[in-house]
């Protein structure tokens, strides 16, 4: 951390992939390699910004647009904001380089498509960004909205008559349950100090009367101070509210209707850049603006937490009985977000880094499954369980990949999937609650769910039944290398992060005490 | 300065007299006249805006030559001029945006019959808002009623004449509620000057008299204006006639007409009555109930709506709705989001109107929704303001219906529980009933039209028969054929400048809340 630089680079750095994304709809490119180098290029110098910006971070955030009064637009990466910020500013790229090859596919000769794609695409990772260096709640939610309508034209691009279903299913559920965190930002900013995001909250929690009093200096109406279940509530709102985007049972619907995506925005957006922020969001809410003093041993964690434990069990049980191929990560995906929820509502700092533990590695793991499916219905056109027989051996990259990262999800040790699943489970074990005793008890069944969901795939692509002709799958083979290349990336990291997991550990461990 | 003064007075009687002269002329030159009236209007209220902000309190006016209380006054502050000064912007681009329809909608020896309407309801919607005289009020009430009724009949056809005659039934029993409302108080206080009645009724409040008459008074003035708005259940009206006259009625008739009505009740909430008055009468409390059932039946009436335009029309029910709801909170910052509503639904409901028409015209007419299939790729002009009217509408940060939710949750959080919790719920659920009707919306009109379309338009694209500029985003051939609009820049200025109006009012909101604030500080 040596100079710090300004400020500024912080609004740069969340227009730069916006702006430049609308070159990709007005520039004439001759040729298709040119908007694909292009976009690469925007994508690439926004990670590099990103990281850079990350490694020198200005100290304090600072407001740049004032809107009302007390609300004002500011951004600064903190802890959080680094951790979420870094995930995706290093997978971007690398999704970005498989949709080239991938959208050849999906949207035939049909340039026109395919710019709106791309152009989407890389504004939803300027949005992103938006989300994670946020520095106060109100910025978070405008980038939040933003982020549903920039993902809207992605969902619907194949125009199919699916394809509007899912996006207005998507749309009615992102828009009201935004609407709802939106009670919570208003409430906060009336009882807060600020919006801004603060490790343990800006309210003042009375223990001993159980009330909130009003921070000085803030005009709250004629009310000194609210009764903390009435903030408790408010916080309902607020989970159930951002947790639409984080597919919290029964808000979850929409997540497995959105598979018609193409496979790129699936993968990128379904299972780390738009889930992950709302599981972001929650954890916003929970641990920098109402902190976890008020919450803690109340009904405000305890009706959540079983939510959250109930939507593990069931998006693997789920995933069990999908057939799809994308729809079964897809219901997986919704249950190992309730990993990173129930880690966030154990509300303590081990909590917390179980939760980023499993949001780091569940973007890695999830994006890497994902695009191997994706290779599969790009290379054989099969989308359904039954249909991956025997192809192991005609794509061993790709399955191999594939088998790491089902290992992975599983939780088997020396991959980076167990890591997770062991300081979710200490965190738990450590707090005392009865529910996060039985939140261990629901990862465990989880993990042994996500075994017969992911090793279904993994067997029967590598050991079909006996007399499989193996000649009708003759004509498969693995794609190019600019589809291989994240596959092989993912996979060192998986493996990397699973033997020298305590690295990531204790930095987490910073974050979570407020010291990084 | 004192020049300055005379404006407000000026602008109503010009108005009026440009009613009077229309009638003798000829469609076009009616219309010029039209346009003339309203612009100089603009400037006149621009004037006193920025003369009643630089002087910080309001101006009396007296008309004529008796003094108060016989004779009648004009009262005219931040918020009177400023709400003048809108209303007449919002009157010329709705003008505008519907001048191409004109033709088609009404018949060219009565056009400028539909001009000395036009006039004389601006004239009467700027006496609403200036004068200080309740009676005054109830003659300009009338003829607003009046004139309204001619912008919906005059399209002449089977449904805008019942709907006429629908409003008109409606109109007149609100009318007959005030006027009733009016005599109460003449008898009760003895004035019909606004600043005189406020006065004899504090006295009957601080000398304990019985309150019964006077709360009687105050429900037979609320429930008059409350059926003019069309607030729920009186409501019944609003649909056809705002789905089924000319356009720019229908933007008038939504976003100035309703909004006049409820300015003035505004009016007689501070000036008349005091609001401390209103609201120890618990009277507000019925407003606020309606206020919220109003915003769900709304919006589940739009839903169900297959026709864009009597989707629209519902929709403004359910902002009505909120209006009142700010109402009926009975604080300071509920009535502050209420104004600042009364614009940011101006502004957007006369945008949406406007750009339905361009995405019907370019649907053969239709206002179903099934045909209206792709026609933002038709007319791009019209997709951009209809989707930036539904993002507004949805509350979207940046657009005005953002503050405007903003600052009713806001209000909201400081209220009683037994207020504060419905109001949020509410608040909230009809969040989700505007995204699903306003985005269904979006989306429909943002699809290829068909895949028959879309194959035509990759034929095209084989045999080089179109330029590949011509290539829609969607791969869809820009029918640019199918535009007919004769004055097409007009129609896509007016939707750039309602735009603009739209995500100013949603990102200068600080500046507008300020006026809106020193307005009503003003009032008392």
């Amino acid at each position: 951390m040596s100079a710090h630089i300004s400020n500024f680079w912080y609004l740069i750095l969340v227009l730069f992939p916006i702006i430049g994304s609308t070159g990709i709809f007005f520039i004439p490119f001759k040729k298709r390699d040119h908007m694909c180098i292009y976009t690469e290029t925007i994508t690439i110098l926004t990670s590099i910004l990103s990281f850079v910006i990350m490694t020198h971070r200005p100290e304090e955030p600072r407001d740049i647009i004032t809107f009302v009064s007390k609300f004002s637009i500011s951004l600064g990466f903190d802890g959080m904001g680094t951790i979420f910020g870094g995930l995706i500013s290093f997978l971007w790229p690398f999704a970005t380089l498989y949709a080239f090859d991938y959208m050849k596919h999906e949207a035939g000769d049909n340039t026109a498509k395919e710019t709106t794609f791309f152009g989407f695409y890389t504004m939803t990772f300027g949005v992103t960004l938006g989300i994670a260096s946020a520095a106060n709640l109100l910025t978070m939610y405008i980038f939040y909205e933003m982020l549903t309508l920039v993902t809207v034209p992605l969902i619907v691009f194949t125009l199919s008559r699916e394809a509007t279903l899912a996006t207005r299913t998507y749309l009615y559920y992102s828009l009201g349950g935004a609407a709802f965190g939106f009670v919570t930002l208003v409430f906060l900013s009336n009882y807060g100090n600020s919006l801004d995001f603060v490790l343990g909250g800006i309210l003042h929690y009375n223990g001993d009367s159980n009330t909130v009093e009003v921070a000085e200096g803030t005009i709250a109406g004629a009310m000194q101070s609210i009764p903390a279940g009435l903030m408790r509530l408010v916080y309902l709102f607020g989970f159930f509210g951002f947790g639409v985007k984080a597919a919290i049972f029964p808000l979850s619907a929409w997540l497995p209707k959105a598979g018609v995506a193409p496979t790129p925005v699936t993968a990128l957006l379904h299972a780390v850049a738009v889930v992950k922020a709302g599981a972001f969001a929650i954890l916003r809410i929970t641990y920098y603006s109402f902190g976890t003093d008020v919450l803690r041993d109340s009904f405000a964690q305890c009706i959540p937490m079983a939510f959250a434990i109930f939507t593990i069990v069931y998006g693997c049980s789920q995933a069990v009985r999908e057939r799809h191929l994308k729809r079964r990560l897809a219901y997986s995906t919704i249950s190992n977000l309730s990993y990173i929820l129930f880690g966030c509502l154990v509300m303590t700092p081990l909590g917390l880094v179980g939760a980023l533990t499993h949001m780091l590695f569940h973007g890695i793991m999830k994006i890497c499954s994902f695009f191997c499916a994706g290779i599969v219905i790009e290379e054989t056109g099969r989308e359904y369980v039954y249909e991956v027989d025997g192809l192991g051996r005609r794509m061993p990259k790709t399955f191999g990949a594939f088998t790491v990262s089902a290992l992975s999800l599983m939780g088997v040790p020396l991959l980076c999937g167990f890591l997770s699943k062991w300081n979710l489970a200490s965190a738990a074990a450590s707090s005392g609650l009865t529910l996060a005793y039985i939140g261990i008890g629901a990862l465990l069944v989880s993990a042994l769910l996500t075994a017969i969901y992911m090793l279904q795939i993994v067997i029967r692509a590598y050991f079909p039944e006996k007399g499989f002709n193996y000649s009708a799958i003759e004509r498969f083979h693995d794609p190019g290398w600019k589809m291989i290349l994240p596959l092989a990336v993912f996979v060192i990291l998986m493996i990397v992060f699973g033997l020298f997991g305590n690295v990531i550990t204790e930095l987490l461990t910073e974050v979570a005490n407020g010291s990084f | 300065m004192d020049l300055v003064r005379n404006l407000p007075a000026i602008s109503i009687l010009i108005c009026m007299f440009a009613a009077i002269i229309s009638s003798g002329l000829k469609g076009k030159a009616a219309r010029v006249l039209n346009t003339v009236v309203i612009l100089t209007v603009l400037a006149f209220s621009l004037v006193s805006f920025v003369w009643c902000i630089s002087l910080g309190a309001s101006v009396v006016y007296v008309m004529g030559i008796f003094p108060a209380p016989w004779g009648n006054e004009l009262r005219f502050g931040v918020l009177e001029t400023g709400m003048a000064l809108f209303f007449s912007i919002i009157m010329l681009l709705s003008i505008w945006g519907g001048r191409h329809k004109m033709k088609d909608e009404v018949a060219t020896d009565k056009e400028y019959l539909y001009y000395v309407f036009i006039n004389l309801l601006f004239s009467s919607l700027l006496a609403l808002v200036y004068t200080n005289d309740l009676f005054t009020a109830y003659v300009f009430v009338e003829i607003n009623t009046i004139s309204a009724c001619g912008i919906i009949v005059i399209r002449e056809n089977g449904r805008t004449i019942e709907a006429g005659v629908r409003y008109m039934i409606m109109s007149l029993l609100g009318s007959g509620l005030l006027l009733l409302g009016i005599m109460m108080t003449y008898d009760i206080t003895g004035h019909l000057l606004m600043s005189n009645i406020q006065e004899a009724v504090r006295n009957i409040v601080d000398s304990g008299q019985p309150l019964i008459p006077l709360v009687v008074t105050i429900a037979l003035l609320t429930t008059g204006l409350a059926i003019k708005s069309a607030l729920f259940p009186f409501h019944s009206w609003l649909p056809d006639a705002y789905g089924y006259s000319t356009v720019s009625s229908a933007a008038i008739l939504s976003s100035l007409v309703s909004k006049g009505y409820i300015f003035l009740l505004i009016k007689i909430f501070y000036r008349v009555i005091g609001f401390d008055i209103v609201y120890s009468s618990r009277l507000l409390n019925v407003l606020f109930v309606f206020g919220l059932i109003a915003m769900i039946s709304g919006s589940m009436s739009a839903i169900r709506e297959n026709d864009i335009r009597r989707m629209i029309a519902f929709s403004s029910i359910a902002q009505i709705g909120y209006i009142y709801m700010g109402f009926g909170m009975g604080t300071k910052a509920g009535m502050v989001a209420s104004i600042f509503h009364i614009l940011s639904h101006a502004a957007t409901k006369s945008m949406l109107f406007v750009s339905a028409i361009g995405l019907t015209d370019v649907s053969k007419g239709s206002r179903h929704f099934v045909d209206l299939t792709g026609s933002a790729h038709r007319n791009r002009i019209a997709g951009i303001g209809f989707l930036v009217g539904s993002l507004s509408m949805v509350g979207i940060p940046m657009f005005s219906g953002f503050i405007s939710k903003l600052q009713f949750m806001d209000a909201a959080v400081s209220l009683s529980y037994k207020k504060m919790l419905p109001a949020l719920i509410v608040l909230g659920i009809s969040t989700i009933l505007n995204a699903i009707y306003f985005m269904k919306t979006v989306l429909r009109i943002y699809m290829p039209a068909d895949k028959l379309g879309a194959n035509r338009a990759q034929a095209d694209v084989v045999t080089n028969t179109v330029p590949a500029a011509r290539i829609g985003i969607n791969g869809i051939v820009e029918e640019k054929d199918r535009l007919v609009f004769p004055q097409e820049k007009l129609y896509g200025t007016v939707i750039i400048l309602f735009v603009i109006l739209n995500i100013a009012l949603g990102v200068c909101s600080n500046t507008v809340l300020d006026w809106i604030r020193a307005g009503l500080g003003m009032f008392s």
